[in-house]
């Protein structure tokens, strides 16, 4: 066993100078959050939390909804506790960059390196992209990047601690995402081939998947308790996935899934057998493929691409020890202009889900704004509207007109007798199952108007 | 005629062990006398007799009976305790211009030294008698003053630290205000309140718990744990060797005592250097009588801790302290079995470390863990106590509490840190506190000694009750004056201080009202008490329960898989029960901490575990 000391985590060089740096972070992304909010684009998803947190601390619960106002819970329970997306991205932003900062800075020479990456992560759009507009994919990407990180370092080191925390890692995943359940007979799979001993795989699975079970399971008695019904807690599951998910997903992935692969076969070549649990980043590209599938909604590629960066900047230490430098250095530094290039250019040509006609909703240009007024003229006092929230939804925020939607004028309530009209939104390119999600809600309660 | 002719003359088939301790003798330097008791086997009454045979001295073996009746105790008083033990000797009275002594050695030229400065005397008459019927001895004459400075000498020393008050004015006009404004509070504003305190208690629990983890994370026993092999622990001759004192506290322990004389009698220690002090209470019939039927070596002694207010493990220590003559002392407790060279390492370690080292502390290994359900947990929690959490302490710089046993000391810095408190119940956590604050460190050592784990519920409860309780007093004592213990320990040493010997017994008394919570969940008549206190904050109660619980059986999975007890980790998912259990004994530590809060709820050992040798 490796008796040198042995840091749980990367040493961070100097706790002072990290403290700083992420204090300097919060206030700079948060203000970028702001600003890029100002310049149309909208972090969609973290809107959508911001609301559901608006929702489930109104004082009533949403039942009979796939988005329930206590899942995911780990995300929901951040906007619970601080509300504004921007702040919170911010603030979690900052940690991961400061973190990925001296991460870089605790490589063993290669000085060079260390400044292009250490440029890249604070300057490169990309990455402002991720904490800003993807930062719960990211963060629960990265913790999975780290659960393969303590895996590689119990294999290396031998000390239970890093199980532990990959378990942790794990368990944190599901609070995020719960369907990545579906990845653990993938994880079991794996440690068998690393750790090639079935009495050692077991319990090393035991171990691994008790955080993720005992959420797995804890959490719907949560749910239970707050709801007072024990719902479905893989709720994707419960309809249909139409094949084009898979194939629109696959597209989507496609380059980053050939990367990784790359990146497999460069290790697979060191034949360093010390290493095999670096082979489970070969699950990132099924945790795309997942995503895509089930969350209807597929990590855009120049979001996968920064997030590719991210892995290999975790894992450049072991790839420094199986590939050879002369490859490898380049290769990296290639990437990282690469990623900072699909930034730059996302900055430019903003997909429709960060441009969303929510965001002229918000800025009250003409158009929708005006489509929306003449459907709230057939809204009747006291009733209100719940619209489809997996395209264009209510964002509820601070009462502020000036940037925000107002409450009252599109907001869903937490009050199902009070919802009364539907709006049912569809563009071209999106994924939602109209027909389904109409059907769903067409009761006697609701009206449901569809627009195109 | 000499010593040796005349011990021959009285013991003829003893020749073999005359000439072994005079080997004894000159190779390491010590008085025949004493060569002849701890290494020929001879009786120091014999040998103290026939001492001051061929010296022309008087002798008896009773000075209590013999000579105390007719002591002047002013002449005593003058020389004082301390005087006396280091010198040997003791005046007893004035016979016209001489000077009748009570001495240990014949011939004691520094006593007469010493006597001839203070009572201004040329002749001294001396009366021989054997080191165990000195101490008593020096016991009777001084017993008031050493009783006393047993108790006051911390409180003299550390006013504002000592335990003997629970709660300071600051803190019951505090606790006043506190109690006035939450009556207040729900008089007028009604189940905000309610909502507050467990929002507060929800915060707390999860936060306590969270920062348990993240020292975990921080600390890993391979970087903190001091290895002195086999062989460097042997390096030292005899003669390079220090004194070194063992302090036996006992009370009601006469099943245990074959096993711990057992295990002290096996250190690997030379018997001259071994300075082995065993402490019983004066009125512990039981354990006396027990301790009259053992086989004790000669060279240990007995001392009998006057009885009195606090009858606590610290006044035992600290009256044991007043007789210790080691360089280093170590505390062991009834069921303890250390390793047999745990003083030879602890004696190389102290010098490899700096100077700011004044404690190690041994690590500790239950046996008799699969007894029960309650000695797996308990085990399973020391494991990650010992493995983690402790070395997680270390490694952020914060106050380290020494466990309650095994901790070896430099013996002249304890004395100057004020002894242990004998006023508060957990006596070591309240020294690791005032080593911290004296910027001193305690060192983990790579040696091991063995203790059974309780395996009684209620014998278990009263320990524990008895350990929270001195949590909660050290946690109340500490915080009478925030303000310097935070100048004392720092920010982060003081937050460290809070969060662990102030959180644990707290997250104990918390457990139980946030269970109430989900069982008024599971009530259908409890509905309207619920949407009083808001779905959010029952929300944020139970995902702190939850959190909590997973947190607490993940760690103490931690504990047992590093330690490869793989059988015990399913035993992990009975933690919350484990817990359950803790929140009885923390609120009534609480109860005590109010009625009575020096009491010591005595944990019985039966004795008969796997680690007797």
């Amino acid at each position: 066993m490796n008796r040198a000391r042995i840091a749980i985590f990367p040493v961070i060089p100097n706790r002072r100078r990290f403290f700083s740096l992420v204090l300097i972070l919060i206030p700079v992304l948060t203000a970028a959050g702001y600003a890029s909010m100002h310049l149309g684009y909208y972090p969609v998803r973290l809107l959508h939390l911001a609301g559901l947190a608006r929702i489930g601390t109104s004082g009533s619960v949403i039942q009979q909804n796939e988005v329930l106002p206590v899942s995911p819970p780990l995300s929901f329970l951040l906007f619970v506790l601080f509300r504004n997306p921007m702040v919170i991205s911010g603030v979690i932003g900052a940690v991961l960059i400061g973190y990925l900062v001296y991460y870089v800075t605790s490589y063993p020479h290669a000085p060079l390196l260390k400044t292009v990456l250490v440029t890249y992560i604070l300057l490169s759009p990309s990455m402002l992209l991720l904490v800003l507009f993807e930062l719960e994919w990211t963060v629960f990407l990265m913790l999975g990047f780290f659960a393969n990180y303590f895996v590689l370092e119990f294999y290396r080191q031998e000390h239970s601690f890093f199980l532990f925390m990959c378990g942790l890692c794990i368990g944190a995943m599901y609070l995020i995402v719960p369907e990545i359940l579906l990845f653990l007979p993938f994880l079991i799979f794996g440690l068998g081939f690393i750790f090639r001993r079935l009495g050692r795989t077991l319990i090393y699975a035991a171990i691994l998947l008790f955080p993720v079970l005992s959420a797995a399971l804890l959490w719907p008695v949560v749910e239970w308790f707050i709801s007072g019904s024990l719902l479905n807690p893989l709720p994707r599951f419960s309809r249909q996935i139409p094949t084009e998910y898979l194939w629109t997903s696959l597209r989507e992935s496609g380059l980053v899934i050939v990367g990784y692969l790359a990146l497999a076969a460069l290790m697979l070549r060191s034949k360093n057998t010390m290493f095999r649990p670096a082979y489970a980043i070969l699950g990132v590209p099924v945790l795309l493929l997942l995503n895509g599938v089930l969350w209807d909604r597929p990590v855009p590629i120049m979001v996968q691409i920064p997030l590719l960066m991210v892995n290999v900047v975790i894992l450049y230490p072991y790839l420094d020890m199986m590939i050879a430098r002369k490859v490898l250095r380049p290769a990296v530094i290639v990437l990282a202009i690469v990623a900072t290039l699909s930034g730059v250019h996302t900055l430019m040509n903003p997909p429709d889900s960060f441009r969303a006609d929510v965001g002229a909703l918000i800025r009250g240009d003409g158009g929708n704004l005006a489509e929306y007024d003449r459907v709230l003229q057939q809204v009747g006092a006291g009733e209100v509207l719940l619209t489809s929230d997996t395209v264009h939804f209510a964002s509820l925020m601070d009462d502020r007109p000036d940037s925000m939607i107002h409450y009252r004028r599109f907001a869903g309530l937490a009050v199902p007798p009070q919802v009364r009209w539907i709006i049912a939104d569809a563009p071209e390119n999106s994924f939602v199952d109209l027909r389904g999600f109409t059907e769903r809600y067409r009761t006697d309660r609701f009206r449901v108007l569809e627009r195109n | 005629m000499a010593l040796t002719s005349r011990l021959a003359g009285i013991e003829p088939d003893a020749t073999a062990r005359i000439q072994q301790a005079e080997s004894a003798a000159q190779e390491f330097d010590i008085p025949l006398a004493d060569a002849l008791i701890l290494y020929g086997g001879f009786t120091p009454e014999l040998v103290a007799r026939e001492v001051a045979a061929e010296a022309g001295l008087r002798y008896t073996s009773d000075p209590l009976a013999s000579i105390i009746p007719g002591i002047d105790p002013e002449a005593a008083l003058q020389v004082g305790w301390r005087s006396a033990l280091r010198i040997g000797a003791l005046p007893l009275y004035r016979d016209g211009g001489t000077l009748v002594v009570l001495t240990l050695r014949a011939r004691n030229r520094p006593a007469a030294n010493h006597f001839a400065e203070v009572f201004g005397v040329d002749n001294t008459e001396e009366i021989l008698t054997t080191r165990a019927a000195f101490i008593q001895t020096v016991e009777r004459v001084f017993s008031d003053q050493l009783a006393r400075e047993a108790v006051d000498l911390h409180v003299r020393k550390r006013p504002d630290e000592s335990a003997r008050s629970v709660l300071s004015r600051g803190q019951i006009l505090t606790g006043i205000a506190l109690v006035g404004a939450l009556v207040f509070g729900t008089a007028t504003a009604g189940f905000v309140v309610v909502r507050a305190v467990l929002l507060f208690s929800s915060l707390v629990y999860v936060g306590v718990i969270g920062f348990r983890f993240f020292a975990s994370a921080s600390g890993n026993l391979e970087n903190i744990v001091v290895d002195v092999s086999p062989q460097e622990a042997q390096e030292r001759t005899h003669a390079e060797l220090p004194l070194y004192s063992v302090l036996l506290p006992l009370y009601r322990e006469p099943a245990a005592l074959p096993h711990l004389l057992s295990a002290i009698r096996n250190l690997d220690y030379p018997p001259h250097k071994l300075d082995v002090l065993i402490l019983l209470e004066q009125d512990d019939e039981q354990t006396h009588r027990a301790l009259a039927d053992l086989p004790v070596p000669a060279h240990w002694t007995v001392l009998h801790v006057p009885a009195g207010y606090p009858r606590t493990k610290a006044k035992a220590c600290n009256y044991g302290l007043h007789f210790a003559r080691g360089s280093y002392c170590v505390v062991y407790d009834a069921e303890d079995v250390p390793d047999p060279d745990q003083l030879k390492k602890t004696v190389a370690a102290f010098s490899r470390t700096s100077s700011v080292t004044m404690c190690f502390q041994s690590l500790l290994r239950y046996t008799r863990t699969n007894t029960n359900l309650l000695t797996r947990l308990f085990s399973m929690e020391y494991h990650y106590m010992f493995d983690f959490m402790t070395p997680g302490l270390y490694a952020m710089s914060l106050p380290v509490p020494v466990a309650g046993t095994s901790n070896h000391f430099n013996t002249e810095k304890l004395r100057a840190l004020g002894q242990w408190d004998p006023y508060n119940t957990t006596e070591h956590i309240d020294l690791g506190i005032r080593i911290a604050v004296e910027s001193q460190t305690v060192g983990v050592l790579r040696s091991t000694t063995s203790e059974d784990a309780n395996g009684r519920l209620w014998n278990w409860i009263r320990q524990r009750t008895r350990r929270l309780k001195g949590q909660f007093h050290t946690f109340l004592v500490y915080n009478r004056n925030p303000v310097k213990t935070m100048r004392n320990l720092g920010i982060r040493g003081w937050l460290g201080f809070m969060l662990f010997v102030g959180g644990t017994p707290l997250v104990y008394l918390i457990a139980p009202v946030l269970w109430m919570t989900v069982i008024l969940g599971l009530l259908p008549q409890a509905t309207g008490i619920l949407n009083l206190i808001t779905p959010l904050v029952l929300y944020l109660s139970l995902t702190s329960l939850m959190l909590g619980n997973v947190i607490s059986v993940y760690m103490l999975m931690l504990g047992s898989f590093h330690r490869r007890q793989y059988r015990l980790i399913p035993y992990t998912l009975l933690t919350p029960v484990y817990q359950i259990l803790h929140s009885v004994a923390a609120w009534r530590a609480l109860w005590q901490l109010l009625r009575r809060p020096h009491y010591w709820d005595k944990t019985d050992h039966d004795g008969a575990g796997e680690s007797a040798p």
